[in-house]
């Protein structure tokens, strides 16, 4: 059940002077159970993709499809009134199926209750009672909440605790496709090790696909299996982490860069050390210098 | 579509308008809303927007920034529009149903819909060009004399100020939660007026919340920054009335006694009937 | 060389608020005997999880909030004294986290301003400062804009421009760089390396991210309400199994350095006459570690 983006444009302001390219025909494809970073500078475009993939924002060109079924298109000869149902069920659909956490998600809780609040968007699938409660208990479970906070308001908890409560809110939904921008913008490595480590897991346990849109590199190389990179609208690298970390030069000219530890596996290589793959992490290093020095 | 909202908002550009004492331009706005009101016919509301026309023009905003701006008050507009066409009594032109349009609801309903675009574009020149400070700056001189009985001038500027400041930042803060909720399956578009009242909340309470806790570290960080009210604050612009000034202030007043003139223009209303009474 | 802050016993308890307003209850003691000592001209970064204490350290360096028992001195002011409030105000001046949510102008030189008009200061004096401080954080270009057109980056370098018109002698630094992208921190970080070299003035930045601590000269590390760990970054760094016990990072140099202290691993390299120090915390020096460059 992919979500397939074919030859998709978005213009801010079409029309009047102030318009904008936020993306330049774009096309792609988000496979299930994949866990996909997303890369790219504030402005390049990026969180009008993510947005896209919710239906919150519809192309200006091309077409994007969910299991092969278009987000917008639909057969012709459809009377007004059977158009626009149709359309408010395939959206309704769409963001079952494609879930999106916003940056900061703990801004939008309103309920009394943790329990409520999570239950608002499995409610608004009009889901039975027993099915929601269900759900709850699940979800708290998955993003590492204690069952005894379920009856308190989200308002007193721990910023950390906040942010568990939005992203469970959006697990309820059971989507196939978990999107989230910046999941750990202000917290401490702490409260960042878990959520990423929580989903992580969860990735791997419940075959969701992920989609991480970060500013870190070390979390992108750390947690994904592949990396987007996004600039000025377009897609500039699209591959394995060890694949797109090899372009440090053209990332460093994105405004981005690369992990500490490929840096100076890089670094090495040049001053004449056989280091063979690109490295990412820690580990690998310590693994690539055994390997060197143990010959 | 929310952040297109440009109310109370700055422009900044390099003009004359832009230079010109707050103080003025708050004089100058006062008398045209009060100018306007005493303008009887579509004559002289014409007149008003040729000379307003011309002010645009001397700000250097462009007129679509102005215009677009102001769309959702033009839904109100047609709304009030529609409702003097429908209520108006007077001579009968077309009669389908129950719905009758008059001579005199045409007439009622084109010079409201002129006089209020005027109202509104003439409102927003004055916060286009003036920044929300020197608003309240100017505001709170023009005021100072209310100080001698307790008014309490300085914080009733300070807020507004503060205020205007935040608009576009809650603005932009209601989209986003909007679409947040919206990604969670809420449904803003359809259902009664009730079912979309109570579909607000999870957009209100943490619009609500948010706005608290902005006001709540903004407060903090002006004390930070040693502000304690007005009581020895001084200011950088400081206000002082310019050459520029004198000569706008003439201007106000010549375009003024002007436009209350063509209240004795030869009656409007009769070429109004005579066009109207061709169709008829 | 002149003390710039120093704090002796400091002690902060959140008190639980009652309805009549007056303190109640202890809630949580959020500073628990703090001593500690800023040489003038240091940049400080202070580290510990959320929670921890610090960002109410932060507030008591600009007398947001007054010592519950102990004392801390601001360029020789007492914070507790209530006459030498806005002397303390003005000469720690302090930025936060959320860009938006500390301006007050809808111009650019205006919010610059707000700071200098509270002080009193002549009006002519005011337009200089404000030029000055623009400059000083490569914002001149800027004075006319309006914020809302600014990347969290520029809006972070207006807000220290705004305390740099106060002529501060320290700047505190809540987390200032936690909301913005890779870009934005590197310009907030530049200048506030800027302003402490060439300006000699006193900084003291909480931040998350290990790469801004590595900057600092010195670190102090809180946990619960207490210094835990406090050195130049290369004496806490090294300390890496502490660090993570506090629930912090280290750079990941570092802990490779730490890794490769493994006996077996450390005779292997001996060997080929390779020597890794455990406080490494830059790319270079490891590099120059493992290829000494004769």
């Amino acid at each position: 059940m992919p979500i397939e983006l074919k030859h998709v444009s978005y213009t801010y302001d079409p029309g009047l002077p102030t318009a904008k390219d936020a993306l330049k025909d774009v096309s792609l494809t988000f496979r299930e159970k994949e866990f996909v970073g997303i890369i790219g500078h504030t402005g390049s475009g990026k969180s009008t993709l993510i947005q896209m993939l919710n239906g919150l924002i519809q192309p200006t060109e091309g077409e994007i499809l969910l299991n092969g079924e278009s987000y917008y298109s639909f057969p012709e000869g459809m009377k007004k009134r059977q158009l626009k149902k149709a359309q408010a069920a395939r959206l309704k659909s769409i963001r079952q199926q494609v879930g999106l956490v916003f940056q900061y998600p703990e801004h939008q809780l309103f309920e009394m209750t943790v329990a409520k609040d999570i239950a608002f968007g499995p409610a608004n699938l009009g889901l039975p009672e027993e099915e929601i409660a269900a759900r709850v208990d699940e979800c708290m479970a998955m993003v590492g909440l204690k069952p005894e906070l379920k009856e308190k308001s989200p308002f007193e908890l721990s910023g950390g605790q906040k942010r568990r409560v939005a992203i469970a809110g959006v697990l309820a939904m059971k989507p196939a496709f978990l999107v989230l921008d910046e999941p750990t913008a202000g917290l401490d490595p702490r409260g960042r090790d878990g959520i990423l480590g929580r989903i992580r897991r969860l990735q791997e346990e419940t075959q969701i696909a992920v989609i991480l849109v970060s500013h870190s590199m070390e979390d992108v190389a750390r947690y994904t299996d592949r990396i987007i990179a996004v600039d000025d609208g377009r897609i500039r690298f699209d591959g394995k982490p060890r694949e797109v970390f090899e372009h440090a030069q053209e990332l460093r000219q994105m405004g981005l860069g690369i992990p500490q530890m490929t840096e100076l596996g890089f670094r090495l290589k040049e001053k004449g050390l056989p280091l063979h793959d690109t490295i990412l992490s820690v580990e690998e290093m310590l693994q690539a210098l055994k390997e060197v020095y143990s010959c | 579509m929310l952040r297109d909202i440009t109310i109370g908002q700055y422009y900044s550009a390099d003009s004359v308008i832009h230079r010109l004492d707050p103080r003025t331009k708050l004089i100058g706005t006062f008398c045209f809303i009060v100018i306007l009101f005493l303008i009887k016919g579509v004559y002289g509301l014409l007149i008003a927007g040729l000379l307003l026309l011309l002010i645009v023009k001397a700000t250097k905003i462009p007129l679509w920034y102005i215009v677009r701006g102001q769309k959702s008050i033009y839904i109100l507009l047609m709304f009030t529009v529609v409702l003097n066409m429908l209520m108006v009594k007077g001579d009968v032109l077309v009669k389908i149903g129950f719905i009758t349009i008059t001579r005199e609801g045409i007439y009622t309903a084109v010079f409201m819909a002129m006089r209020l675009i005027l109202l509104v574009i003439g409102c927003s020149l004055m916060t286009l060009t003036t920044t929300p400070l020197q608003l309240t700056d100017g505001l709170e001189r023009l005021l100072r004399p209310l100080k001698k009985i307790k008014v309490p001038v300085h914080d009733i500027s300070m807020m507004m100020s503060i205020a205007l400041r935040f608009i576009p930042i809650l603005m932009e803060e209601t989209d986003k939660i909007m679409k947040a909720q919206s990604a969670r399956g809420a449904d803003f578009e359809s259902g009664s007026i009730l079912q979309r009242a109570k579909a607000l909340i999870p957009v209100l309470v943490p619009l609500v919340i948010s706005a608290f806790r902005r006001a709540d570290e903004l407060a903090t960080a002006m004390e930070a920054r040693c502000y304690r009210g007005d009581e020895g604050r001084t200011r950088m612009k400081e206000l002082k009335y310019q050459k520029r000034d004198h000569i706008a202030k003439l201007v106000i007043l010549v375009g003024c006694a002007g436009l209350y003139m063509t209240r004795f223009l030869p009656s409007i209303t009769q070429t109004f009937y005579a066009i109207t009474g061709l169709f008829s | 060389m002149k003390e710039m802050v120093k704090s002796e016993g400091l002690t902060f308890t959140y008190m639980e608020e009652t309805e009549e307003g007056q303190t109640g209850a202890e809630m949580k003691k959020a500073l628990d005997g703090v001593d500690l000592s800023i040489r003038k001209g240091q940049m400080i970064v202070i580290l510990g999880h959320n929670g921890s204490g610090k960002s109410t350290f932060a507030k008591m360096l600009n007398a947001l909030l007054k010592p519950t028992s102990g004392s801390l001195w601001v360029d020789g002011i007492d914070t507790s004294d209530d006459e030498m409030l806005w002397n303390v105000r003005q000469s720690a001046g302090m930025i936060f986290q959320n860009p938006d949510n500390q301006m007050i102008a809808s111009i650019v030189e205006e919010d610059v301003a707000f700071g200098p008009e509270n002080l009193g200061v002549d009006p002519p004096l005011i337009r200089q400062r404000v030029d000055e401080a623009l400059e000083a954080v490569g914002m001149a270009a800027y004075a006319k804009a309006s914020p809302a057109h600014l990347s969290g980056g520029q809006k972070q370098r207006i807000a220290i421009a705004g305390i740099l018109a106060m002529k501060p002698d320290l700047i505190v630094l809540d987390e200032p760089t936690a909301m913005l992208d890779p870009r934005g921190r590197a310009e907030v970080m530049k200048t506030l390396q800027k302003l402490n070299k060439e300006d000699n003035i006193t900084i003291v930045h909480i931040t998350h991210y290990m790469e801004e601590a590595a900057m600092a000269d010195y670190l102090y590390v809180i946990d619960q309400g207490k210094v835990a760990l406090s050195g130049t970054p290369r004496e806490v760094f090294s300390q890496v199994e502490r660090m993570k016990e506090l629930g912090l990072d280290v750079p990941p140099v570092t802990e490779l350095a730490y890794r490769l202290q493994d006996p077996v691993m450390q005779e292997k390299l001996k060997a080929r006459g390779i020597e890794i120090p455990g406080d490494i915390l830059t790319v270079e020096e490891m590099v120059e570690a493992l290829c000494p460059s004769n």
